[in-house]
């Protein structure tokens, strides 16, 4: 009898948790071994959604995700988005991810309010995706986020003649060689080539030297090179993955990006 | 014949009482007599510019890099070999802040190089504004050294194989945007492009090559990079160029793909490419 029952409560258990892995409950997404929450919210008049692990543990740390309106609608939306691969990433890195939409924003001072939202949040880290406010965060702000970083993206030409980096942070980049629009060497008056954009922070830092190595390829795509700019006088330090396929995108189908990029941002 | 003879001869004599010649000059600067060449090319205009080319550690400015003797004649410019003086280490060298010369070499040879730049630009009538100054290996680093505290004095500033002391970014930042230019091997085992973080080789830590040059192109906010490959003769050679700095002022960034410890002439026409930069570089 007790094995009858025993039986009945683990089907009823799978059978829910198969539930939550489809995202058929309102307010869950994703897949992996828990499931997802999401909440939409605002900052400073910004859309945002909330997106974390359904049981995550409190002060855990929060990576805010700068990226276009479009991935914002496909994660309110739910749909089976590229980006929800980054999401999903939170449940094996155990944080929360706050995706907020920027597009057409240059000005980076609604950043100020994200803290707020998260007050017991351990750490707080900026991502940015195909654009590049997190290097323009990096001069406005540098003490804000516990270290930053940009997936396709490059320093936005104006906001770099108009500022300057005044303080060391850790960053960390992640490029294709042949991304069509951010393109590697820059793009005149819009976007700072890529190493120019990265070395702007090495120098900041005051790196000394640097260790290359190759991530294994994956069948079919291009070589991964990750250059960490190290022996920094500040203490901070400086990735960058460069990726020889892909374009303007998470670069996702090459290497193991997600975990990457938390593996970087955990370390500090 | 005999007449033939004669007149060959005359102009033979004619042709070598009008060369232009180097000449040994001295100069007093911090308490010491300092010794460089200077070479002035014939019918060289009024104020034209100046280059500086410095030896490296325990080099000799004597018969130093000829080549940019008939570079001069073509382009019209004087050229300066200043002798460094002798080091804690009982060498000529320039102080660049080697673990030896910290503290223990009173000389300040940037103040005696913009110095002698005064006295040559006042008593050759040379530009003020056109003033250049390069240097290889130890002369090198003295072009890093110049570019934090000089970058004012020197329309251009290019290195061989030179590179950036630890020491120097704990004591200067780079406060103005410089022309730049480098020309590094990526098998120089002496001036190694991956840096010295621990001082391992000896010459005192210092910064992996990338990591200098792009600290000037960061300094002058270059924004855009353009790398062309050269004809190949020996190595590879790539130039990267930074540019888009709001000053105008560019970053060349020779790559030698597994070049040495040199000049690099094996590979490409690298006197020739500081003249140009020069050049290039007029004000």
């Amino acid at each position: 009898m007790k094995r009858i029952i025993f039986i009945i409560t683990s089907l009823l258990l799978f059978a829910a948790v198969s539930c939550e892995k489809n995202g058929t409950d309102e307010g869950t997404a994703g897949g992996g071994e828990s499931s997802l929450t999401y909440e939409t919210v605002s900052v400073a008049g910004h859309d945002a959604v909330v997106v974390k692990p359904i049981d995550l543990e409190a002060g855990a740390p929060v990576v805010v995700l700068l990226s276009d309106d479009m991935t914002l609608r496909s994660l309110s939306a739910k749909a089976p988005d590229i980006n929800f691969k980054a999401a999903e990433h939170c449940l094996i890195g155990r944080y929360a991810l706050c995706v907020i939409g920027t597009e057409g924003s240059g000005d980076v001072s609604f950043l100020s309010s994200v803290g707020g939202l998260f007050p017991e949040a351990s750490k707080l880290y900026l991502l940015s995706y195909r654009n590049g406010l997190s290097y323009t965060a990096a001069m406005k702000m540098p003490d804000a986020f516990a270290a930053y970083g940009c997936v396709s993206g490059a320093i936005d030409v104006e906001a770099y003649r108009a500022n300057g980096f005044q303080k060391p942070v850790s960053f960390v980049h992640v490029h294709a060689t042949d991304n069509s629009v951010y393109k590697w060497n820059g793009v005149e008056d819009k976007y700072v080539s890529v190493p120019l954009s990265v070395g702007a922070i090495v120098a900041l830092d005051k790196c000394i030297t640097f260790e290359n190595s190759d991530l294994l390829p994956r069948e079919g795509k291009g070589r991964v090179t990750c250059t960490h700019y190290i022996n920094g006088q500040s203490g901070c330090d400086v990735k960058l993955y460069s990726v020889e396929s892909g374009d303007n995108g998470w670069c996702d189908q090459e290497f193991e990006v997600y975990n990457q990029i938390w593996n970087f941002f955990k370390t500090h | 014949m005999k007449k033939i003879a004669i007149v060959f001869a005359a102009l033979l004599l004619c042709q070598i009482s009008s060369a232009a010649s180097i000449k040994t000059e001295t100069i007093q600067d911090q308490g010491l007599t300092r010794t460089y060449h200077i070479y002035i090319p014939d019918n060289l205009p009024a104020d034209a510019p100046l280059v500086f080319v410095l030896h490296g550690y325990g080099g000799n400015a004597s018969g130093y890099q000829p080549a940019f003797i008939s570079l001069a004649d073509e382009y019209k410019m004087a050229v300066c070999y200043p002798q460094a003086t002798v080091d804690p280490k009982n060498r000529n060298g320039w102080n660049v802040y080697y673990p030896w010369q910290i503290d223990k070499m009173q000389v300040d040879d940037c103040e005696f190089i913009c110095t002698l730049a005064k006295h040559l630009q006042t008593t050759y009538n040379l530009s003020e504004r056109n003033t250049f100054f390069c240097g290889m290996s130890n002369g090198g680093e003295m072009c890093y050294l110049m570019a934090y505290r000089k970058p004012k004095e020197f329309a251009a500033i290019a290195s061989m194989a030179g590179l950036t002391l630890v020491e120097m970014t704990k004591r200067h930042s780079y406060t103005e945007p410089v022309a730049f230019m480098e020309v590094h091997g990526t098998g120089d085992v002496t001036s190694r492009w991956e840096g010295d973080p621990t001082n391992q080789y000896g010459w005192g830590a210092y910064l992996a090559v990338p990591v200098a040059v792009g600290a000037v192109a960061a300094a002058n906010k270059c924004m855009y990079e353009e790398t062309t490959e050269l004809p190949q003769i020996k190595n590879k050679v790539i130039l990267h160029r930074y540019y888009g700095s709001p000053s105008g002022k560019e970053v060349w960034f020779y790559e030698v793909r597994n070049g040495v410890h040199s000049w690099a002439t094996d590979s490409f026409d690298s006197c020739r490419a500081i003249m140009e930069f020069f050049k290039m570089n007029m004000r």
